[in-house]
């Protein structure tokens, strides 16, 4: 028999023993540089988990590649910023300095990825602006535009971004829940031309208002682009506010015409890029799964799903009705027509900040 | 008076003896169920820095952000104690005749009555709210149903309304009602019955001053198995609510997953897990032992 105050002492003792070790990182056995094996854990939007990409560079490197979605952008901050160990990250380029200032990522060594010299040089100038600090810390990997997205067999596409707020589409379209996107592009709506991730308090102010009553209209805020695609092929919805033209390929396949369109005020583009987090723990697998990732037959897979190959062999051998959706022949035009937002500032000042963002974004969404 | 008790407690002697039976669900319960809470109570009281980082300095910003003036977060907790309410009292309402037909009228297939509210719960949550989906959805069974026979000349919006989710609350938790609730009536001795009936008692003062009181214990236990879930739940929410929908539990899988606020996000589990707590002590004193039998 001992006295429970003992026993009570070696629990405490047993409790921090048992934290102070779970606090601990245990080295794990990694591989041999070069060599591949294991898993590669990518973490980003639906869309880049290309299937017929992973499915043979797994089988013939032997790793397995897996794929955690995100409904919005800022799910990537946050879930590296809580010590979530990735391989590879596909943030949005306005996002991409959020992770270097917070030191989430590695700089790109471009020299362990030989199909980077496949890279058009228009997309890489284009993504220039965003290589802080004077190094590389993103590949790009994917851009397109961001459309209004419906149903073309019940309704017309809109002329305006204002127009679903009209009686006939109220509870008939749904928006993403993705405080970047949304925000972005109802700043287009209302009529900024300049970069929409600079918004002074009025403009702010203008945007929360917009955004409020496109909510109080919403159908939903939906999660996933699957959820999306579901609710615009069963009748759920007619229009989705602002997202690319992902899913109509895969809507196409299953016999439904969804399509987008650019209402009158323009829209945004994107320019999405492969980041390598700093504590990736397949190093190797994230450099080869990214070079896999810029072939010409992974673009063309990606193309499929309309976004725009980043490389400059795959567009001529696209199909016509493919390449038409994308100007490659006049890239420049389509940079300068369109507006590649900068990164949110992070630091209180003249415009609104990432978390003012992240709040108004959450006021909307809980507003009744 | 309470140092004293204390000191009481630990300077009596440890009888190990009933270590095997004990210890281990104790050890689980302390590693998976207290440590992890101390570590969120800890978070609670931290701050951020502008980065985003968890500064390790004492603060009550978090808990006073929580109850400012015009909180969503507070709104968010009445809310979720509405919805909660509504499926508490709706799945009473529903299970307790449920459960009371079985045992009165089950006779021999009573078992297979009980299959029938059990087999629902053995198949994935989600896929139950996605059948549910379904069902309510604008251009779902119901709707298609009542366009048919003319009762309706447009679909009735129902998904992505919080009656939808109140709807799939029910759904989900009736269940759980139910079987507390036949497990209390499954135990009354029937010459209690005989009794006041021989006594002159009509069915609803038979009803009112025995059954009643003596499935007591399985309407708490019920309440306990039903409203607390209800109360965090932030799928259904999610799912049905379409988004729009925020209750508790919703704010708290937002700050953690999608703005990587863990003060925040920890403070909100803090008082949540307070209130259920606090729940679960009110129905264990109203409903005495047999809540909790019911529910074990």
């Amino acid at each position: 028999m001992i006295k429970r105050k003992k026993f009570v002492i070696a629990l405490a003792v047993f409790c921090a023993v048992t934290m102070i070790s779970a606090s601990v990182s245990f080295a794990v056995d990694k591989p041999e540089e070069g060599e591949l094996s294991g898993t590669i854990r990518m973490i980003g939007w639906e869309g880049y988990d290309f299937p017929r990409t992973f499915a043979e560079f797994g089988e013939s490197n032997g790793v397995t590649v897996t794929m955690t979605y995100i409904a919005s952008n800022d799910e990537i901050f946050a879930k590296l910023k809580a010590g979530a160990e990735y391989d590879i990250a596909t943030p949005n380029q306005a996002n991409v300095e959020q992770l270097v200032v917070n030191d989430l990522l590695q700089p790109i060594d471009t020299s362990r990825i030989p199909n980077y010299k496949n890279l058009h040089p228009l997309i890489l100038k284009a993504f220039e602006q965003f290589n802080y600090q004077g190094k590389i810390w993103g590949v790009p990997c994917a851009f397109g535009k961001n459309d209004f997205v419906y149903s073309a067999e019940r309704v017309d596409c809109i002329e305006s971004w204002w127009d679903v707020l009209k009686p006939e589409w109220q509870g008939r379209y749904i928006m993403l829940d993705d405080a970047l996107g949304q925000i972005t592009q109802a700043a287009r709506a209302i009529g900024i031309t300049h970069d929409p991730s600079l918004l002074n308090p009025e403009e702010f102010e203008q945007v929360r208002d917009l955004l409020i009553k496109m909510k109080k209209g919403a159908r939903a805020i939906v999660s996933s682009f699957g959820e999306a695609k579901s609710m615009l092929i069963s009748g759920e919805a007619d229009g989705w506010f602002s997202a690319n033209l992902l899913i109509a390929g895969e809507a196409k396949e299953e016999g439904y015409d969804i399509w987008g369109c650019i209402p009158k005020e323009g829209t945004l583009i994107f320019l999405d890029s492969y980041v390598i987090p700093k504590n990736a723990p397949n190093l190797d697998g994230a450099y080869a799964l990214i070079n896999q990732m810029l072939s010409t037959d992974t673009q063309i897979e990606l193309a499929e799903m309309y976004m725009g190959c980043v490389t400059k062999d795959a567009p001529p051998l696209l199909s016509a009705d493919l390449y038409s959706y994308i100007p490659y022949d006049n890239l420049p035009k389509f940079f300068s027509d369109n507006i590649l937002n900068g990164p949110v500032p992070l630091e209180p000042g003249e415009y609104a900040t990432m978390d003012d963002w992240v709040t108004l974004w959450e006021e909307v969404k809980a507003t009744k | 008076m309470a140092n004293g008790r204390v000191r009481k407690f630990l300077t009596k002697k440890l009888n190990l003896s009933a270590f095997p039976v004990v210890g281990p669900i104790s050890i689980w319960i302390l590693l998976f169920v207290l440590m992890p809470l101390a570590v969120i109570f800890i978070i609670s009281f931290l701050g951020r820095d502008i980065k985003g980082s968890i500064v390790p300095s004492f603060s009550l910003d978090n808990y006073r952000l929580l109850f400012s003036e015009g909180s969503e977060y507070a709104k968010s907790i009445l809310r979720s104690i509405l919805f909660a309410f509504a499926t508490n009292a709706a799945c009473l309402i529903i299970g307790y005749p449920m459960a009371y037909w079985i045992v009165k009228y089950g006779g021999k297939i009573k078992p297979f009555l009980l299959l029938l509210v059990i087999v629902p719960s053995w198949s994935c949550y989600v896929v139950r709210i996605y059948a549910l989906k379904q069902l309510i959805g604008y251009p779902g069974i119901i709707n298609n149903f009542l366009l048919n026979i003319g009762l309706v000349s447009s679909p009735i919006e129902i998904l992505y309304t919080p009656h939808a989710v109140i709807l799939g609350l029910i759904y989900i938790w009736l269940p759980f009602m139910v079987l507390p609730i036949y497990a209390s009536l499954e135990g009354i001795d029937p010459s209690l019955l005989e009794a006041s009936v021989d006594l002159g008692a009509t069915p609803a003062e038979r009803f009112l001053t025995i059954t009643l009181p003596l499935s007591k214990g399985g309407i708490f236990g019920g309440t306990i198995l039903t409203f607390i879930p209800a109360f965090g739940d932030w799928i259904v929410p999610l799912l049905l609510g379409g988004n729009k929908v925020w209750m508790a539990g919703t704010y708290i899988a937002h700050y953690f997953i999608v703005m990587g606020d863990l003060p925040l996000g920890s403070s909100m589990t803090v008082f949540l897990t307070t209130a259920i707590v606090l729940m679960i002590y009110i129905c264990i004193k109203l409903g005495g032992e047999q809540a909790i039998e019911r529910i074990l």
